[in-house]
């Protein structure tokens, strides 16, 4: 199929004595015969290396022949029926197998690039641990001073960029009106909402800390309510949605396995009984 | 003989037609063998599991020449043999030098005195210059020039393209007539 490639890298010396070793044994194209034989009527030296050739075949072909030392018949006691020939299933399955095993392993490697490059995703794959062990978490930030500063620092620069001057100033009439604890809660909620967007940038924080993202989710969660009303938000905030990718993502990762092991299953079977 | 038929009988389960077979392709497949490998013990026993692993899959042959198809299997027998040496190296050239100067191994029982001293010195410069080829050069040599078959059966039976089979060919004379050359104050006045 190549050969076409692998002439174009041949030397024409190699392409030379190739045309010399196929007019030796016989095997020169009728096409080119006469054109090399015209050229061997002419060239003394093409004629020697001709002779040469013909001299090593002449003395290979006059090795000693050799000649089995022993039989090598089978003995009919010990085999029995030879195996049955592999059907046509057998390589389609096979394939199958390779190509849905190779599947699975490119949605598995895209599903955790996918959950990795995205923060929020982090913590919308884990609320339940910060909503079961906020104080555990905070507590371990406040234990490492330099994250903690950091966090602080990242968080209120967040702030400072994404939450709007409306939501700031909302916050400042309700405390100055005295309106109720709802409406306050309310109000902070908004505010708390602004700075999980932030957590891409804390998380980067973290990874030199050495926390947890869903530690800092909680964090960020709980600094964004220091107030009573920030509690009231904790209590009355409804959990955060799983991220709608995650669960797709699952299944079509479970589903490709069980298929990959299924189509396994069936290729062993087929080679097993020659299908 | 008829091949066909016994390929049948022993697809069957047939072991005794399979072992005629065995009997008619036996010389050819163990002499391929042992110049593949140069060590009669290994060729005796890549030949005999050749033979085995062939009654095993043979409802895995089709139509075509069964004894390019017994070849293949041969070779590859050998080239697990080689892959093993490869892994576990040995002086194996020195020893196959001096097992070829055994004269029980080369000569022709009905030349002369004379004429079975030089086929012996003759034979044992050649074969040492065949194992000094590579691998794949050796087998396409030793299946042409010593076994005589031709380029479409040699590709069959190293399962590589015609190209390849005329370059490897072409390759393994040049360095024979090379190391031949180095050999030649020790052969025979005829052979120079």
């Amino acid at each position: 199929m190549w050969n076409w490639a692998r002439d174009l890298t041949k030397s024409a010396e190699e392409r030379r004595a190739e045309r010399i070793t196929a007019y030796v044994d016989g095997q020169m194209p009728p096409a080119d015969l006469a054109r090399f034989e015209a050229e061997l009527a002419a060239d003394a030296a093409l004629r020697e290396r001709v002779e040469a050739l013909r001299l090593l075949k002449l003395q290979l072909r006059r090795l000693p022949a050799q000649r089995a030392p022993r039989n090598f018949t089978l003995d009919p006691a010990r085999y029995g029926k030879p195996a049955p020939a592999v059907g046509r299933a057998y390589p389609a399955l096979r394939l199958a197998t390779a190509l849905t095993a190779l599947l699975f392993v490119f949605a598995a490697v895209f599903s955790l690039r996918s959950a990795g490059n995205q923060a929020p995703g982090a913590v919308a794959l884990a609320p339940t641990s910060a909503e079961v062990a906020p104080d555990s978490a905070v507590t371990r930030l406040y234990d490492e001073p330099a994250a903690a500063l950091m966090i602080e620092e990242t968080v209120e620069a967040a702030d400072a960029r994404l939450a709007p001057p409306p939501i700031a100033a909302a916050v400042a009439v309700t405390e100055t009106v005295g309106v109720t604890q709802t409406e306050a809660a309310t109000l902070m909620a908004a505010e708390a909402v602004t700075e999980t967007f932030a957590i891409s940038a804390v998380a980067s924080v973290t990874e030199t800390a050495g926390v947890t993202e869903t530690e800092v989710a909680a964090f960020v969660v709980l600094e964004a309510t220091d107030d009573a009303a920030a509690a009231a938000t904790l209590k009355d905030a409804p959990a955060p949605e799983p991220a709608p990718r995650v669960a797709p993502a699952v299944w079509l990762l479970i589903g490709l396995g069980v298929l990959t092991a299924l189509l396994l299953a069936a290729a062993l079977l087929a080679r097993q009984r020659g299908w | 003989m008829d091949e066909t038929r016994l390929i049948d009988a022993a697809r069957r389960g047939d072991v005794q037609a399979f072992n005629r077979l065995v009997l008619a392709h036996q010389d050819r497949a163990y002499s391929f063998a042992v110049r593949v490998l140069g060590d009669p013990d290994a060729a005796a026993d890549a030949t005999q599991k050749a033979f085995i692993a062939a009654y095993n899959a043979i409802n895995r042959y089709r139509e075509g020449n069964f004894r390019a198809w017994l070849l293949r299997i041969v070779h590859n027998q050998c080239y697990d043999v080689l892959r093993r040496q490869q892994r576990h190296p040995e002086p194996s050239i020195d020893a196959i030098t001096e097992e070829n100067e055994s004269p029980g191994f080369l000569i022709d029982p009905e030349a002369s005195p004379e004429e079975q001293l030089e086929q012996t010195e003759m034979a044992a410069a050649i074969e040492h210059c065949l194992q000094a080829l590579p691998d794949g050069q050796r087998e396409a040599v030793v299946l042409c020039d010593v076994e005589g078959y031709d380029y479409v059966e040699i590709a069959q039976i190293l399962a590589v393209s015609l190209g390849t089979v005329k370059s490897r060919l072409n390759r393994a004379r040049g360095k024979l007539q090379e190391c031949l050359r180095g050999w030649q104050e020790l052969l025979p006045g005829r052979y120079r």
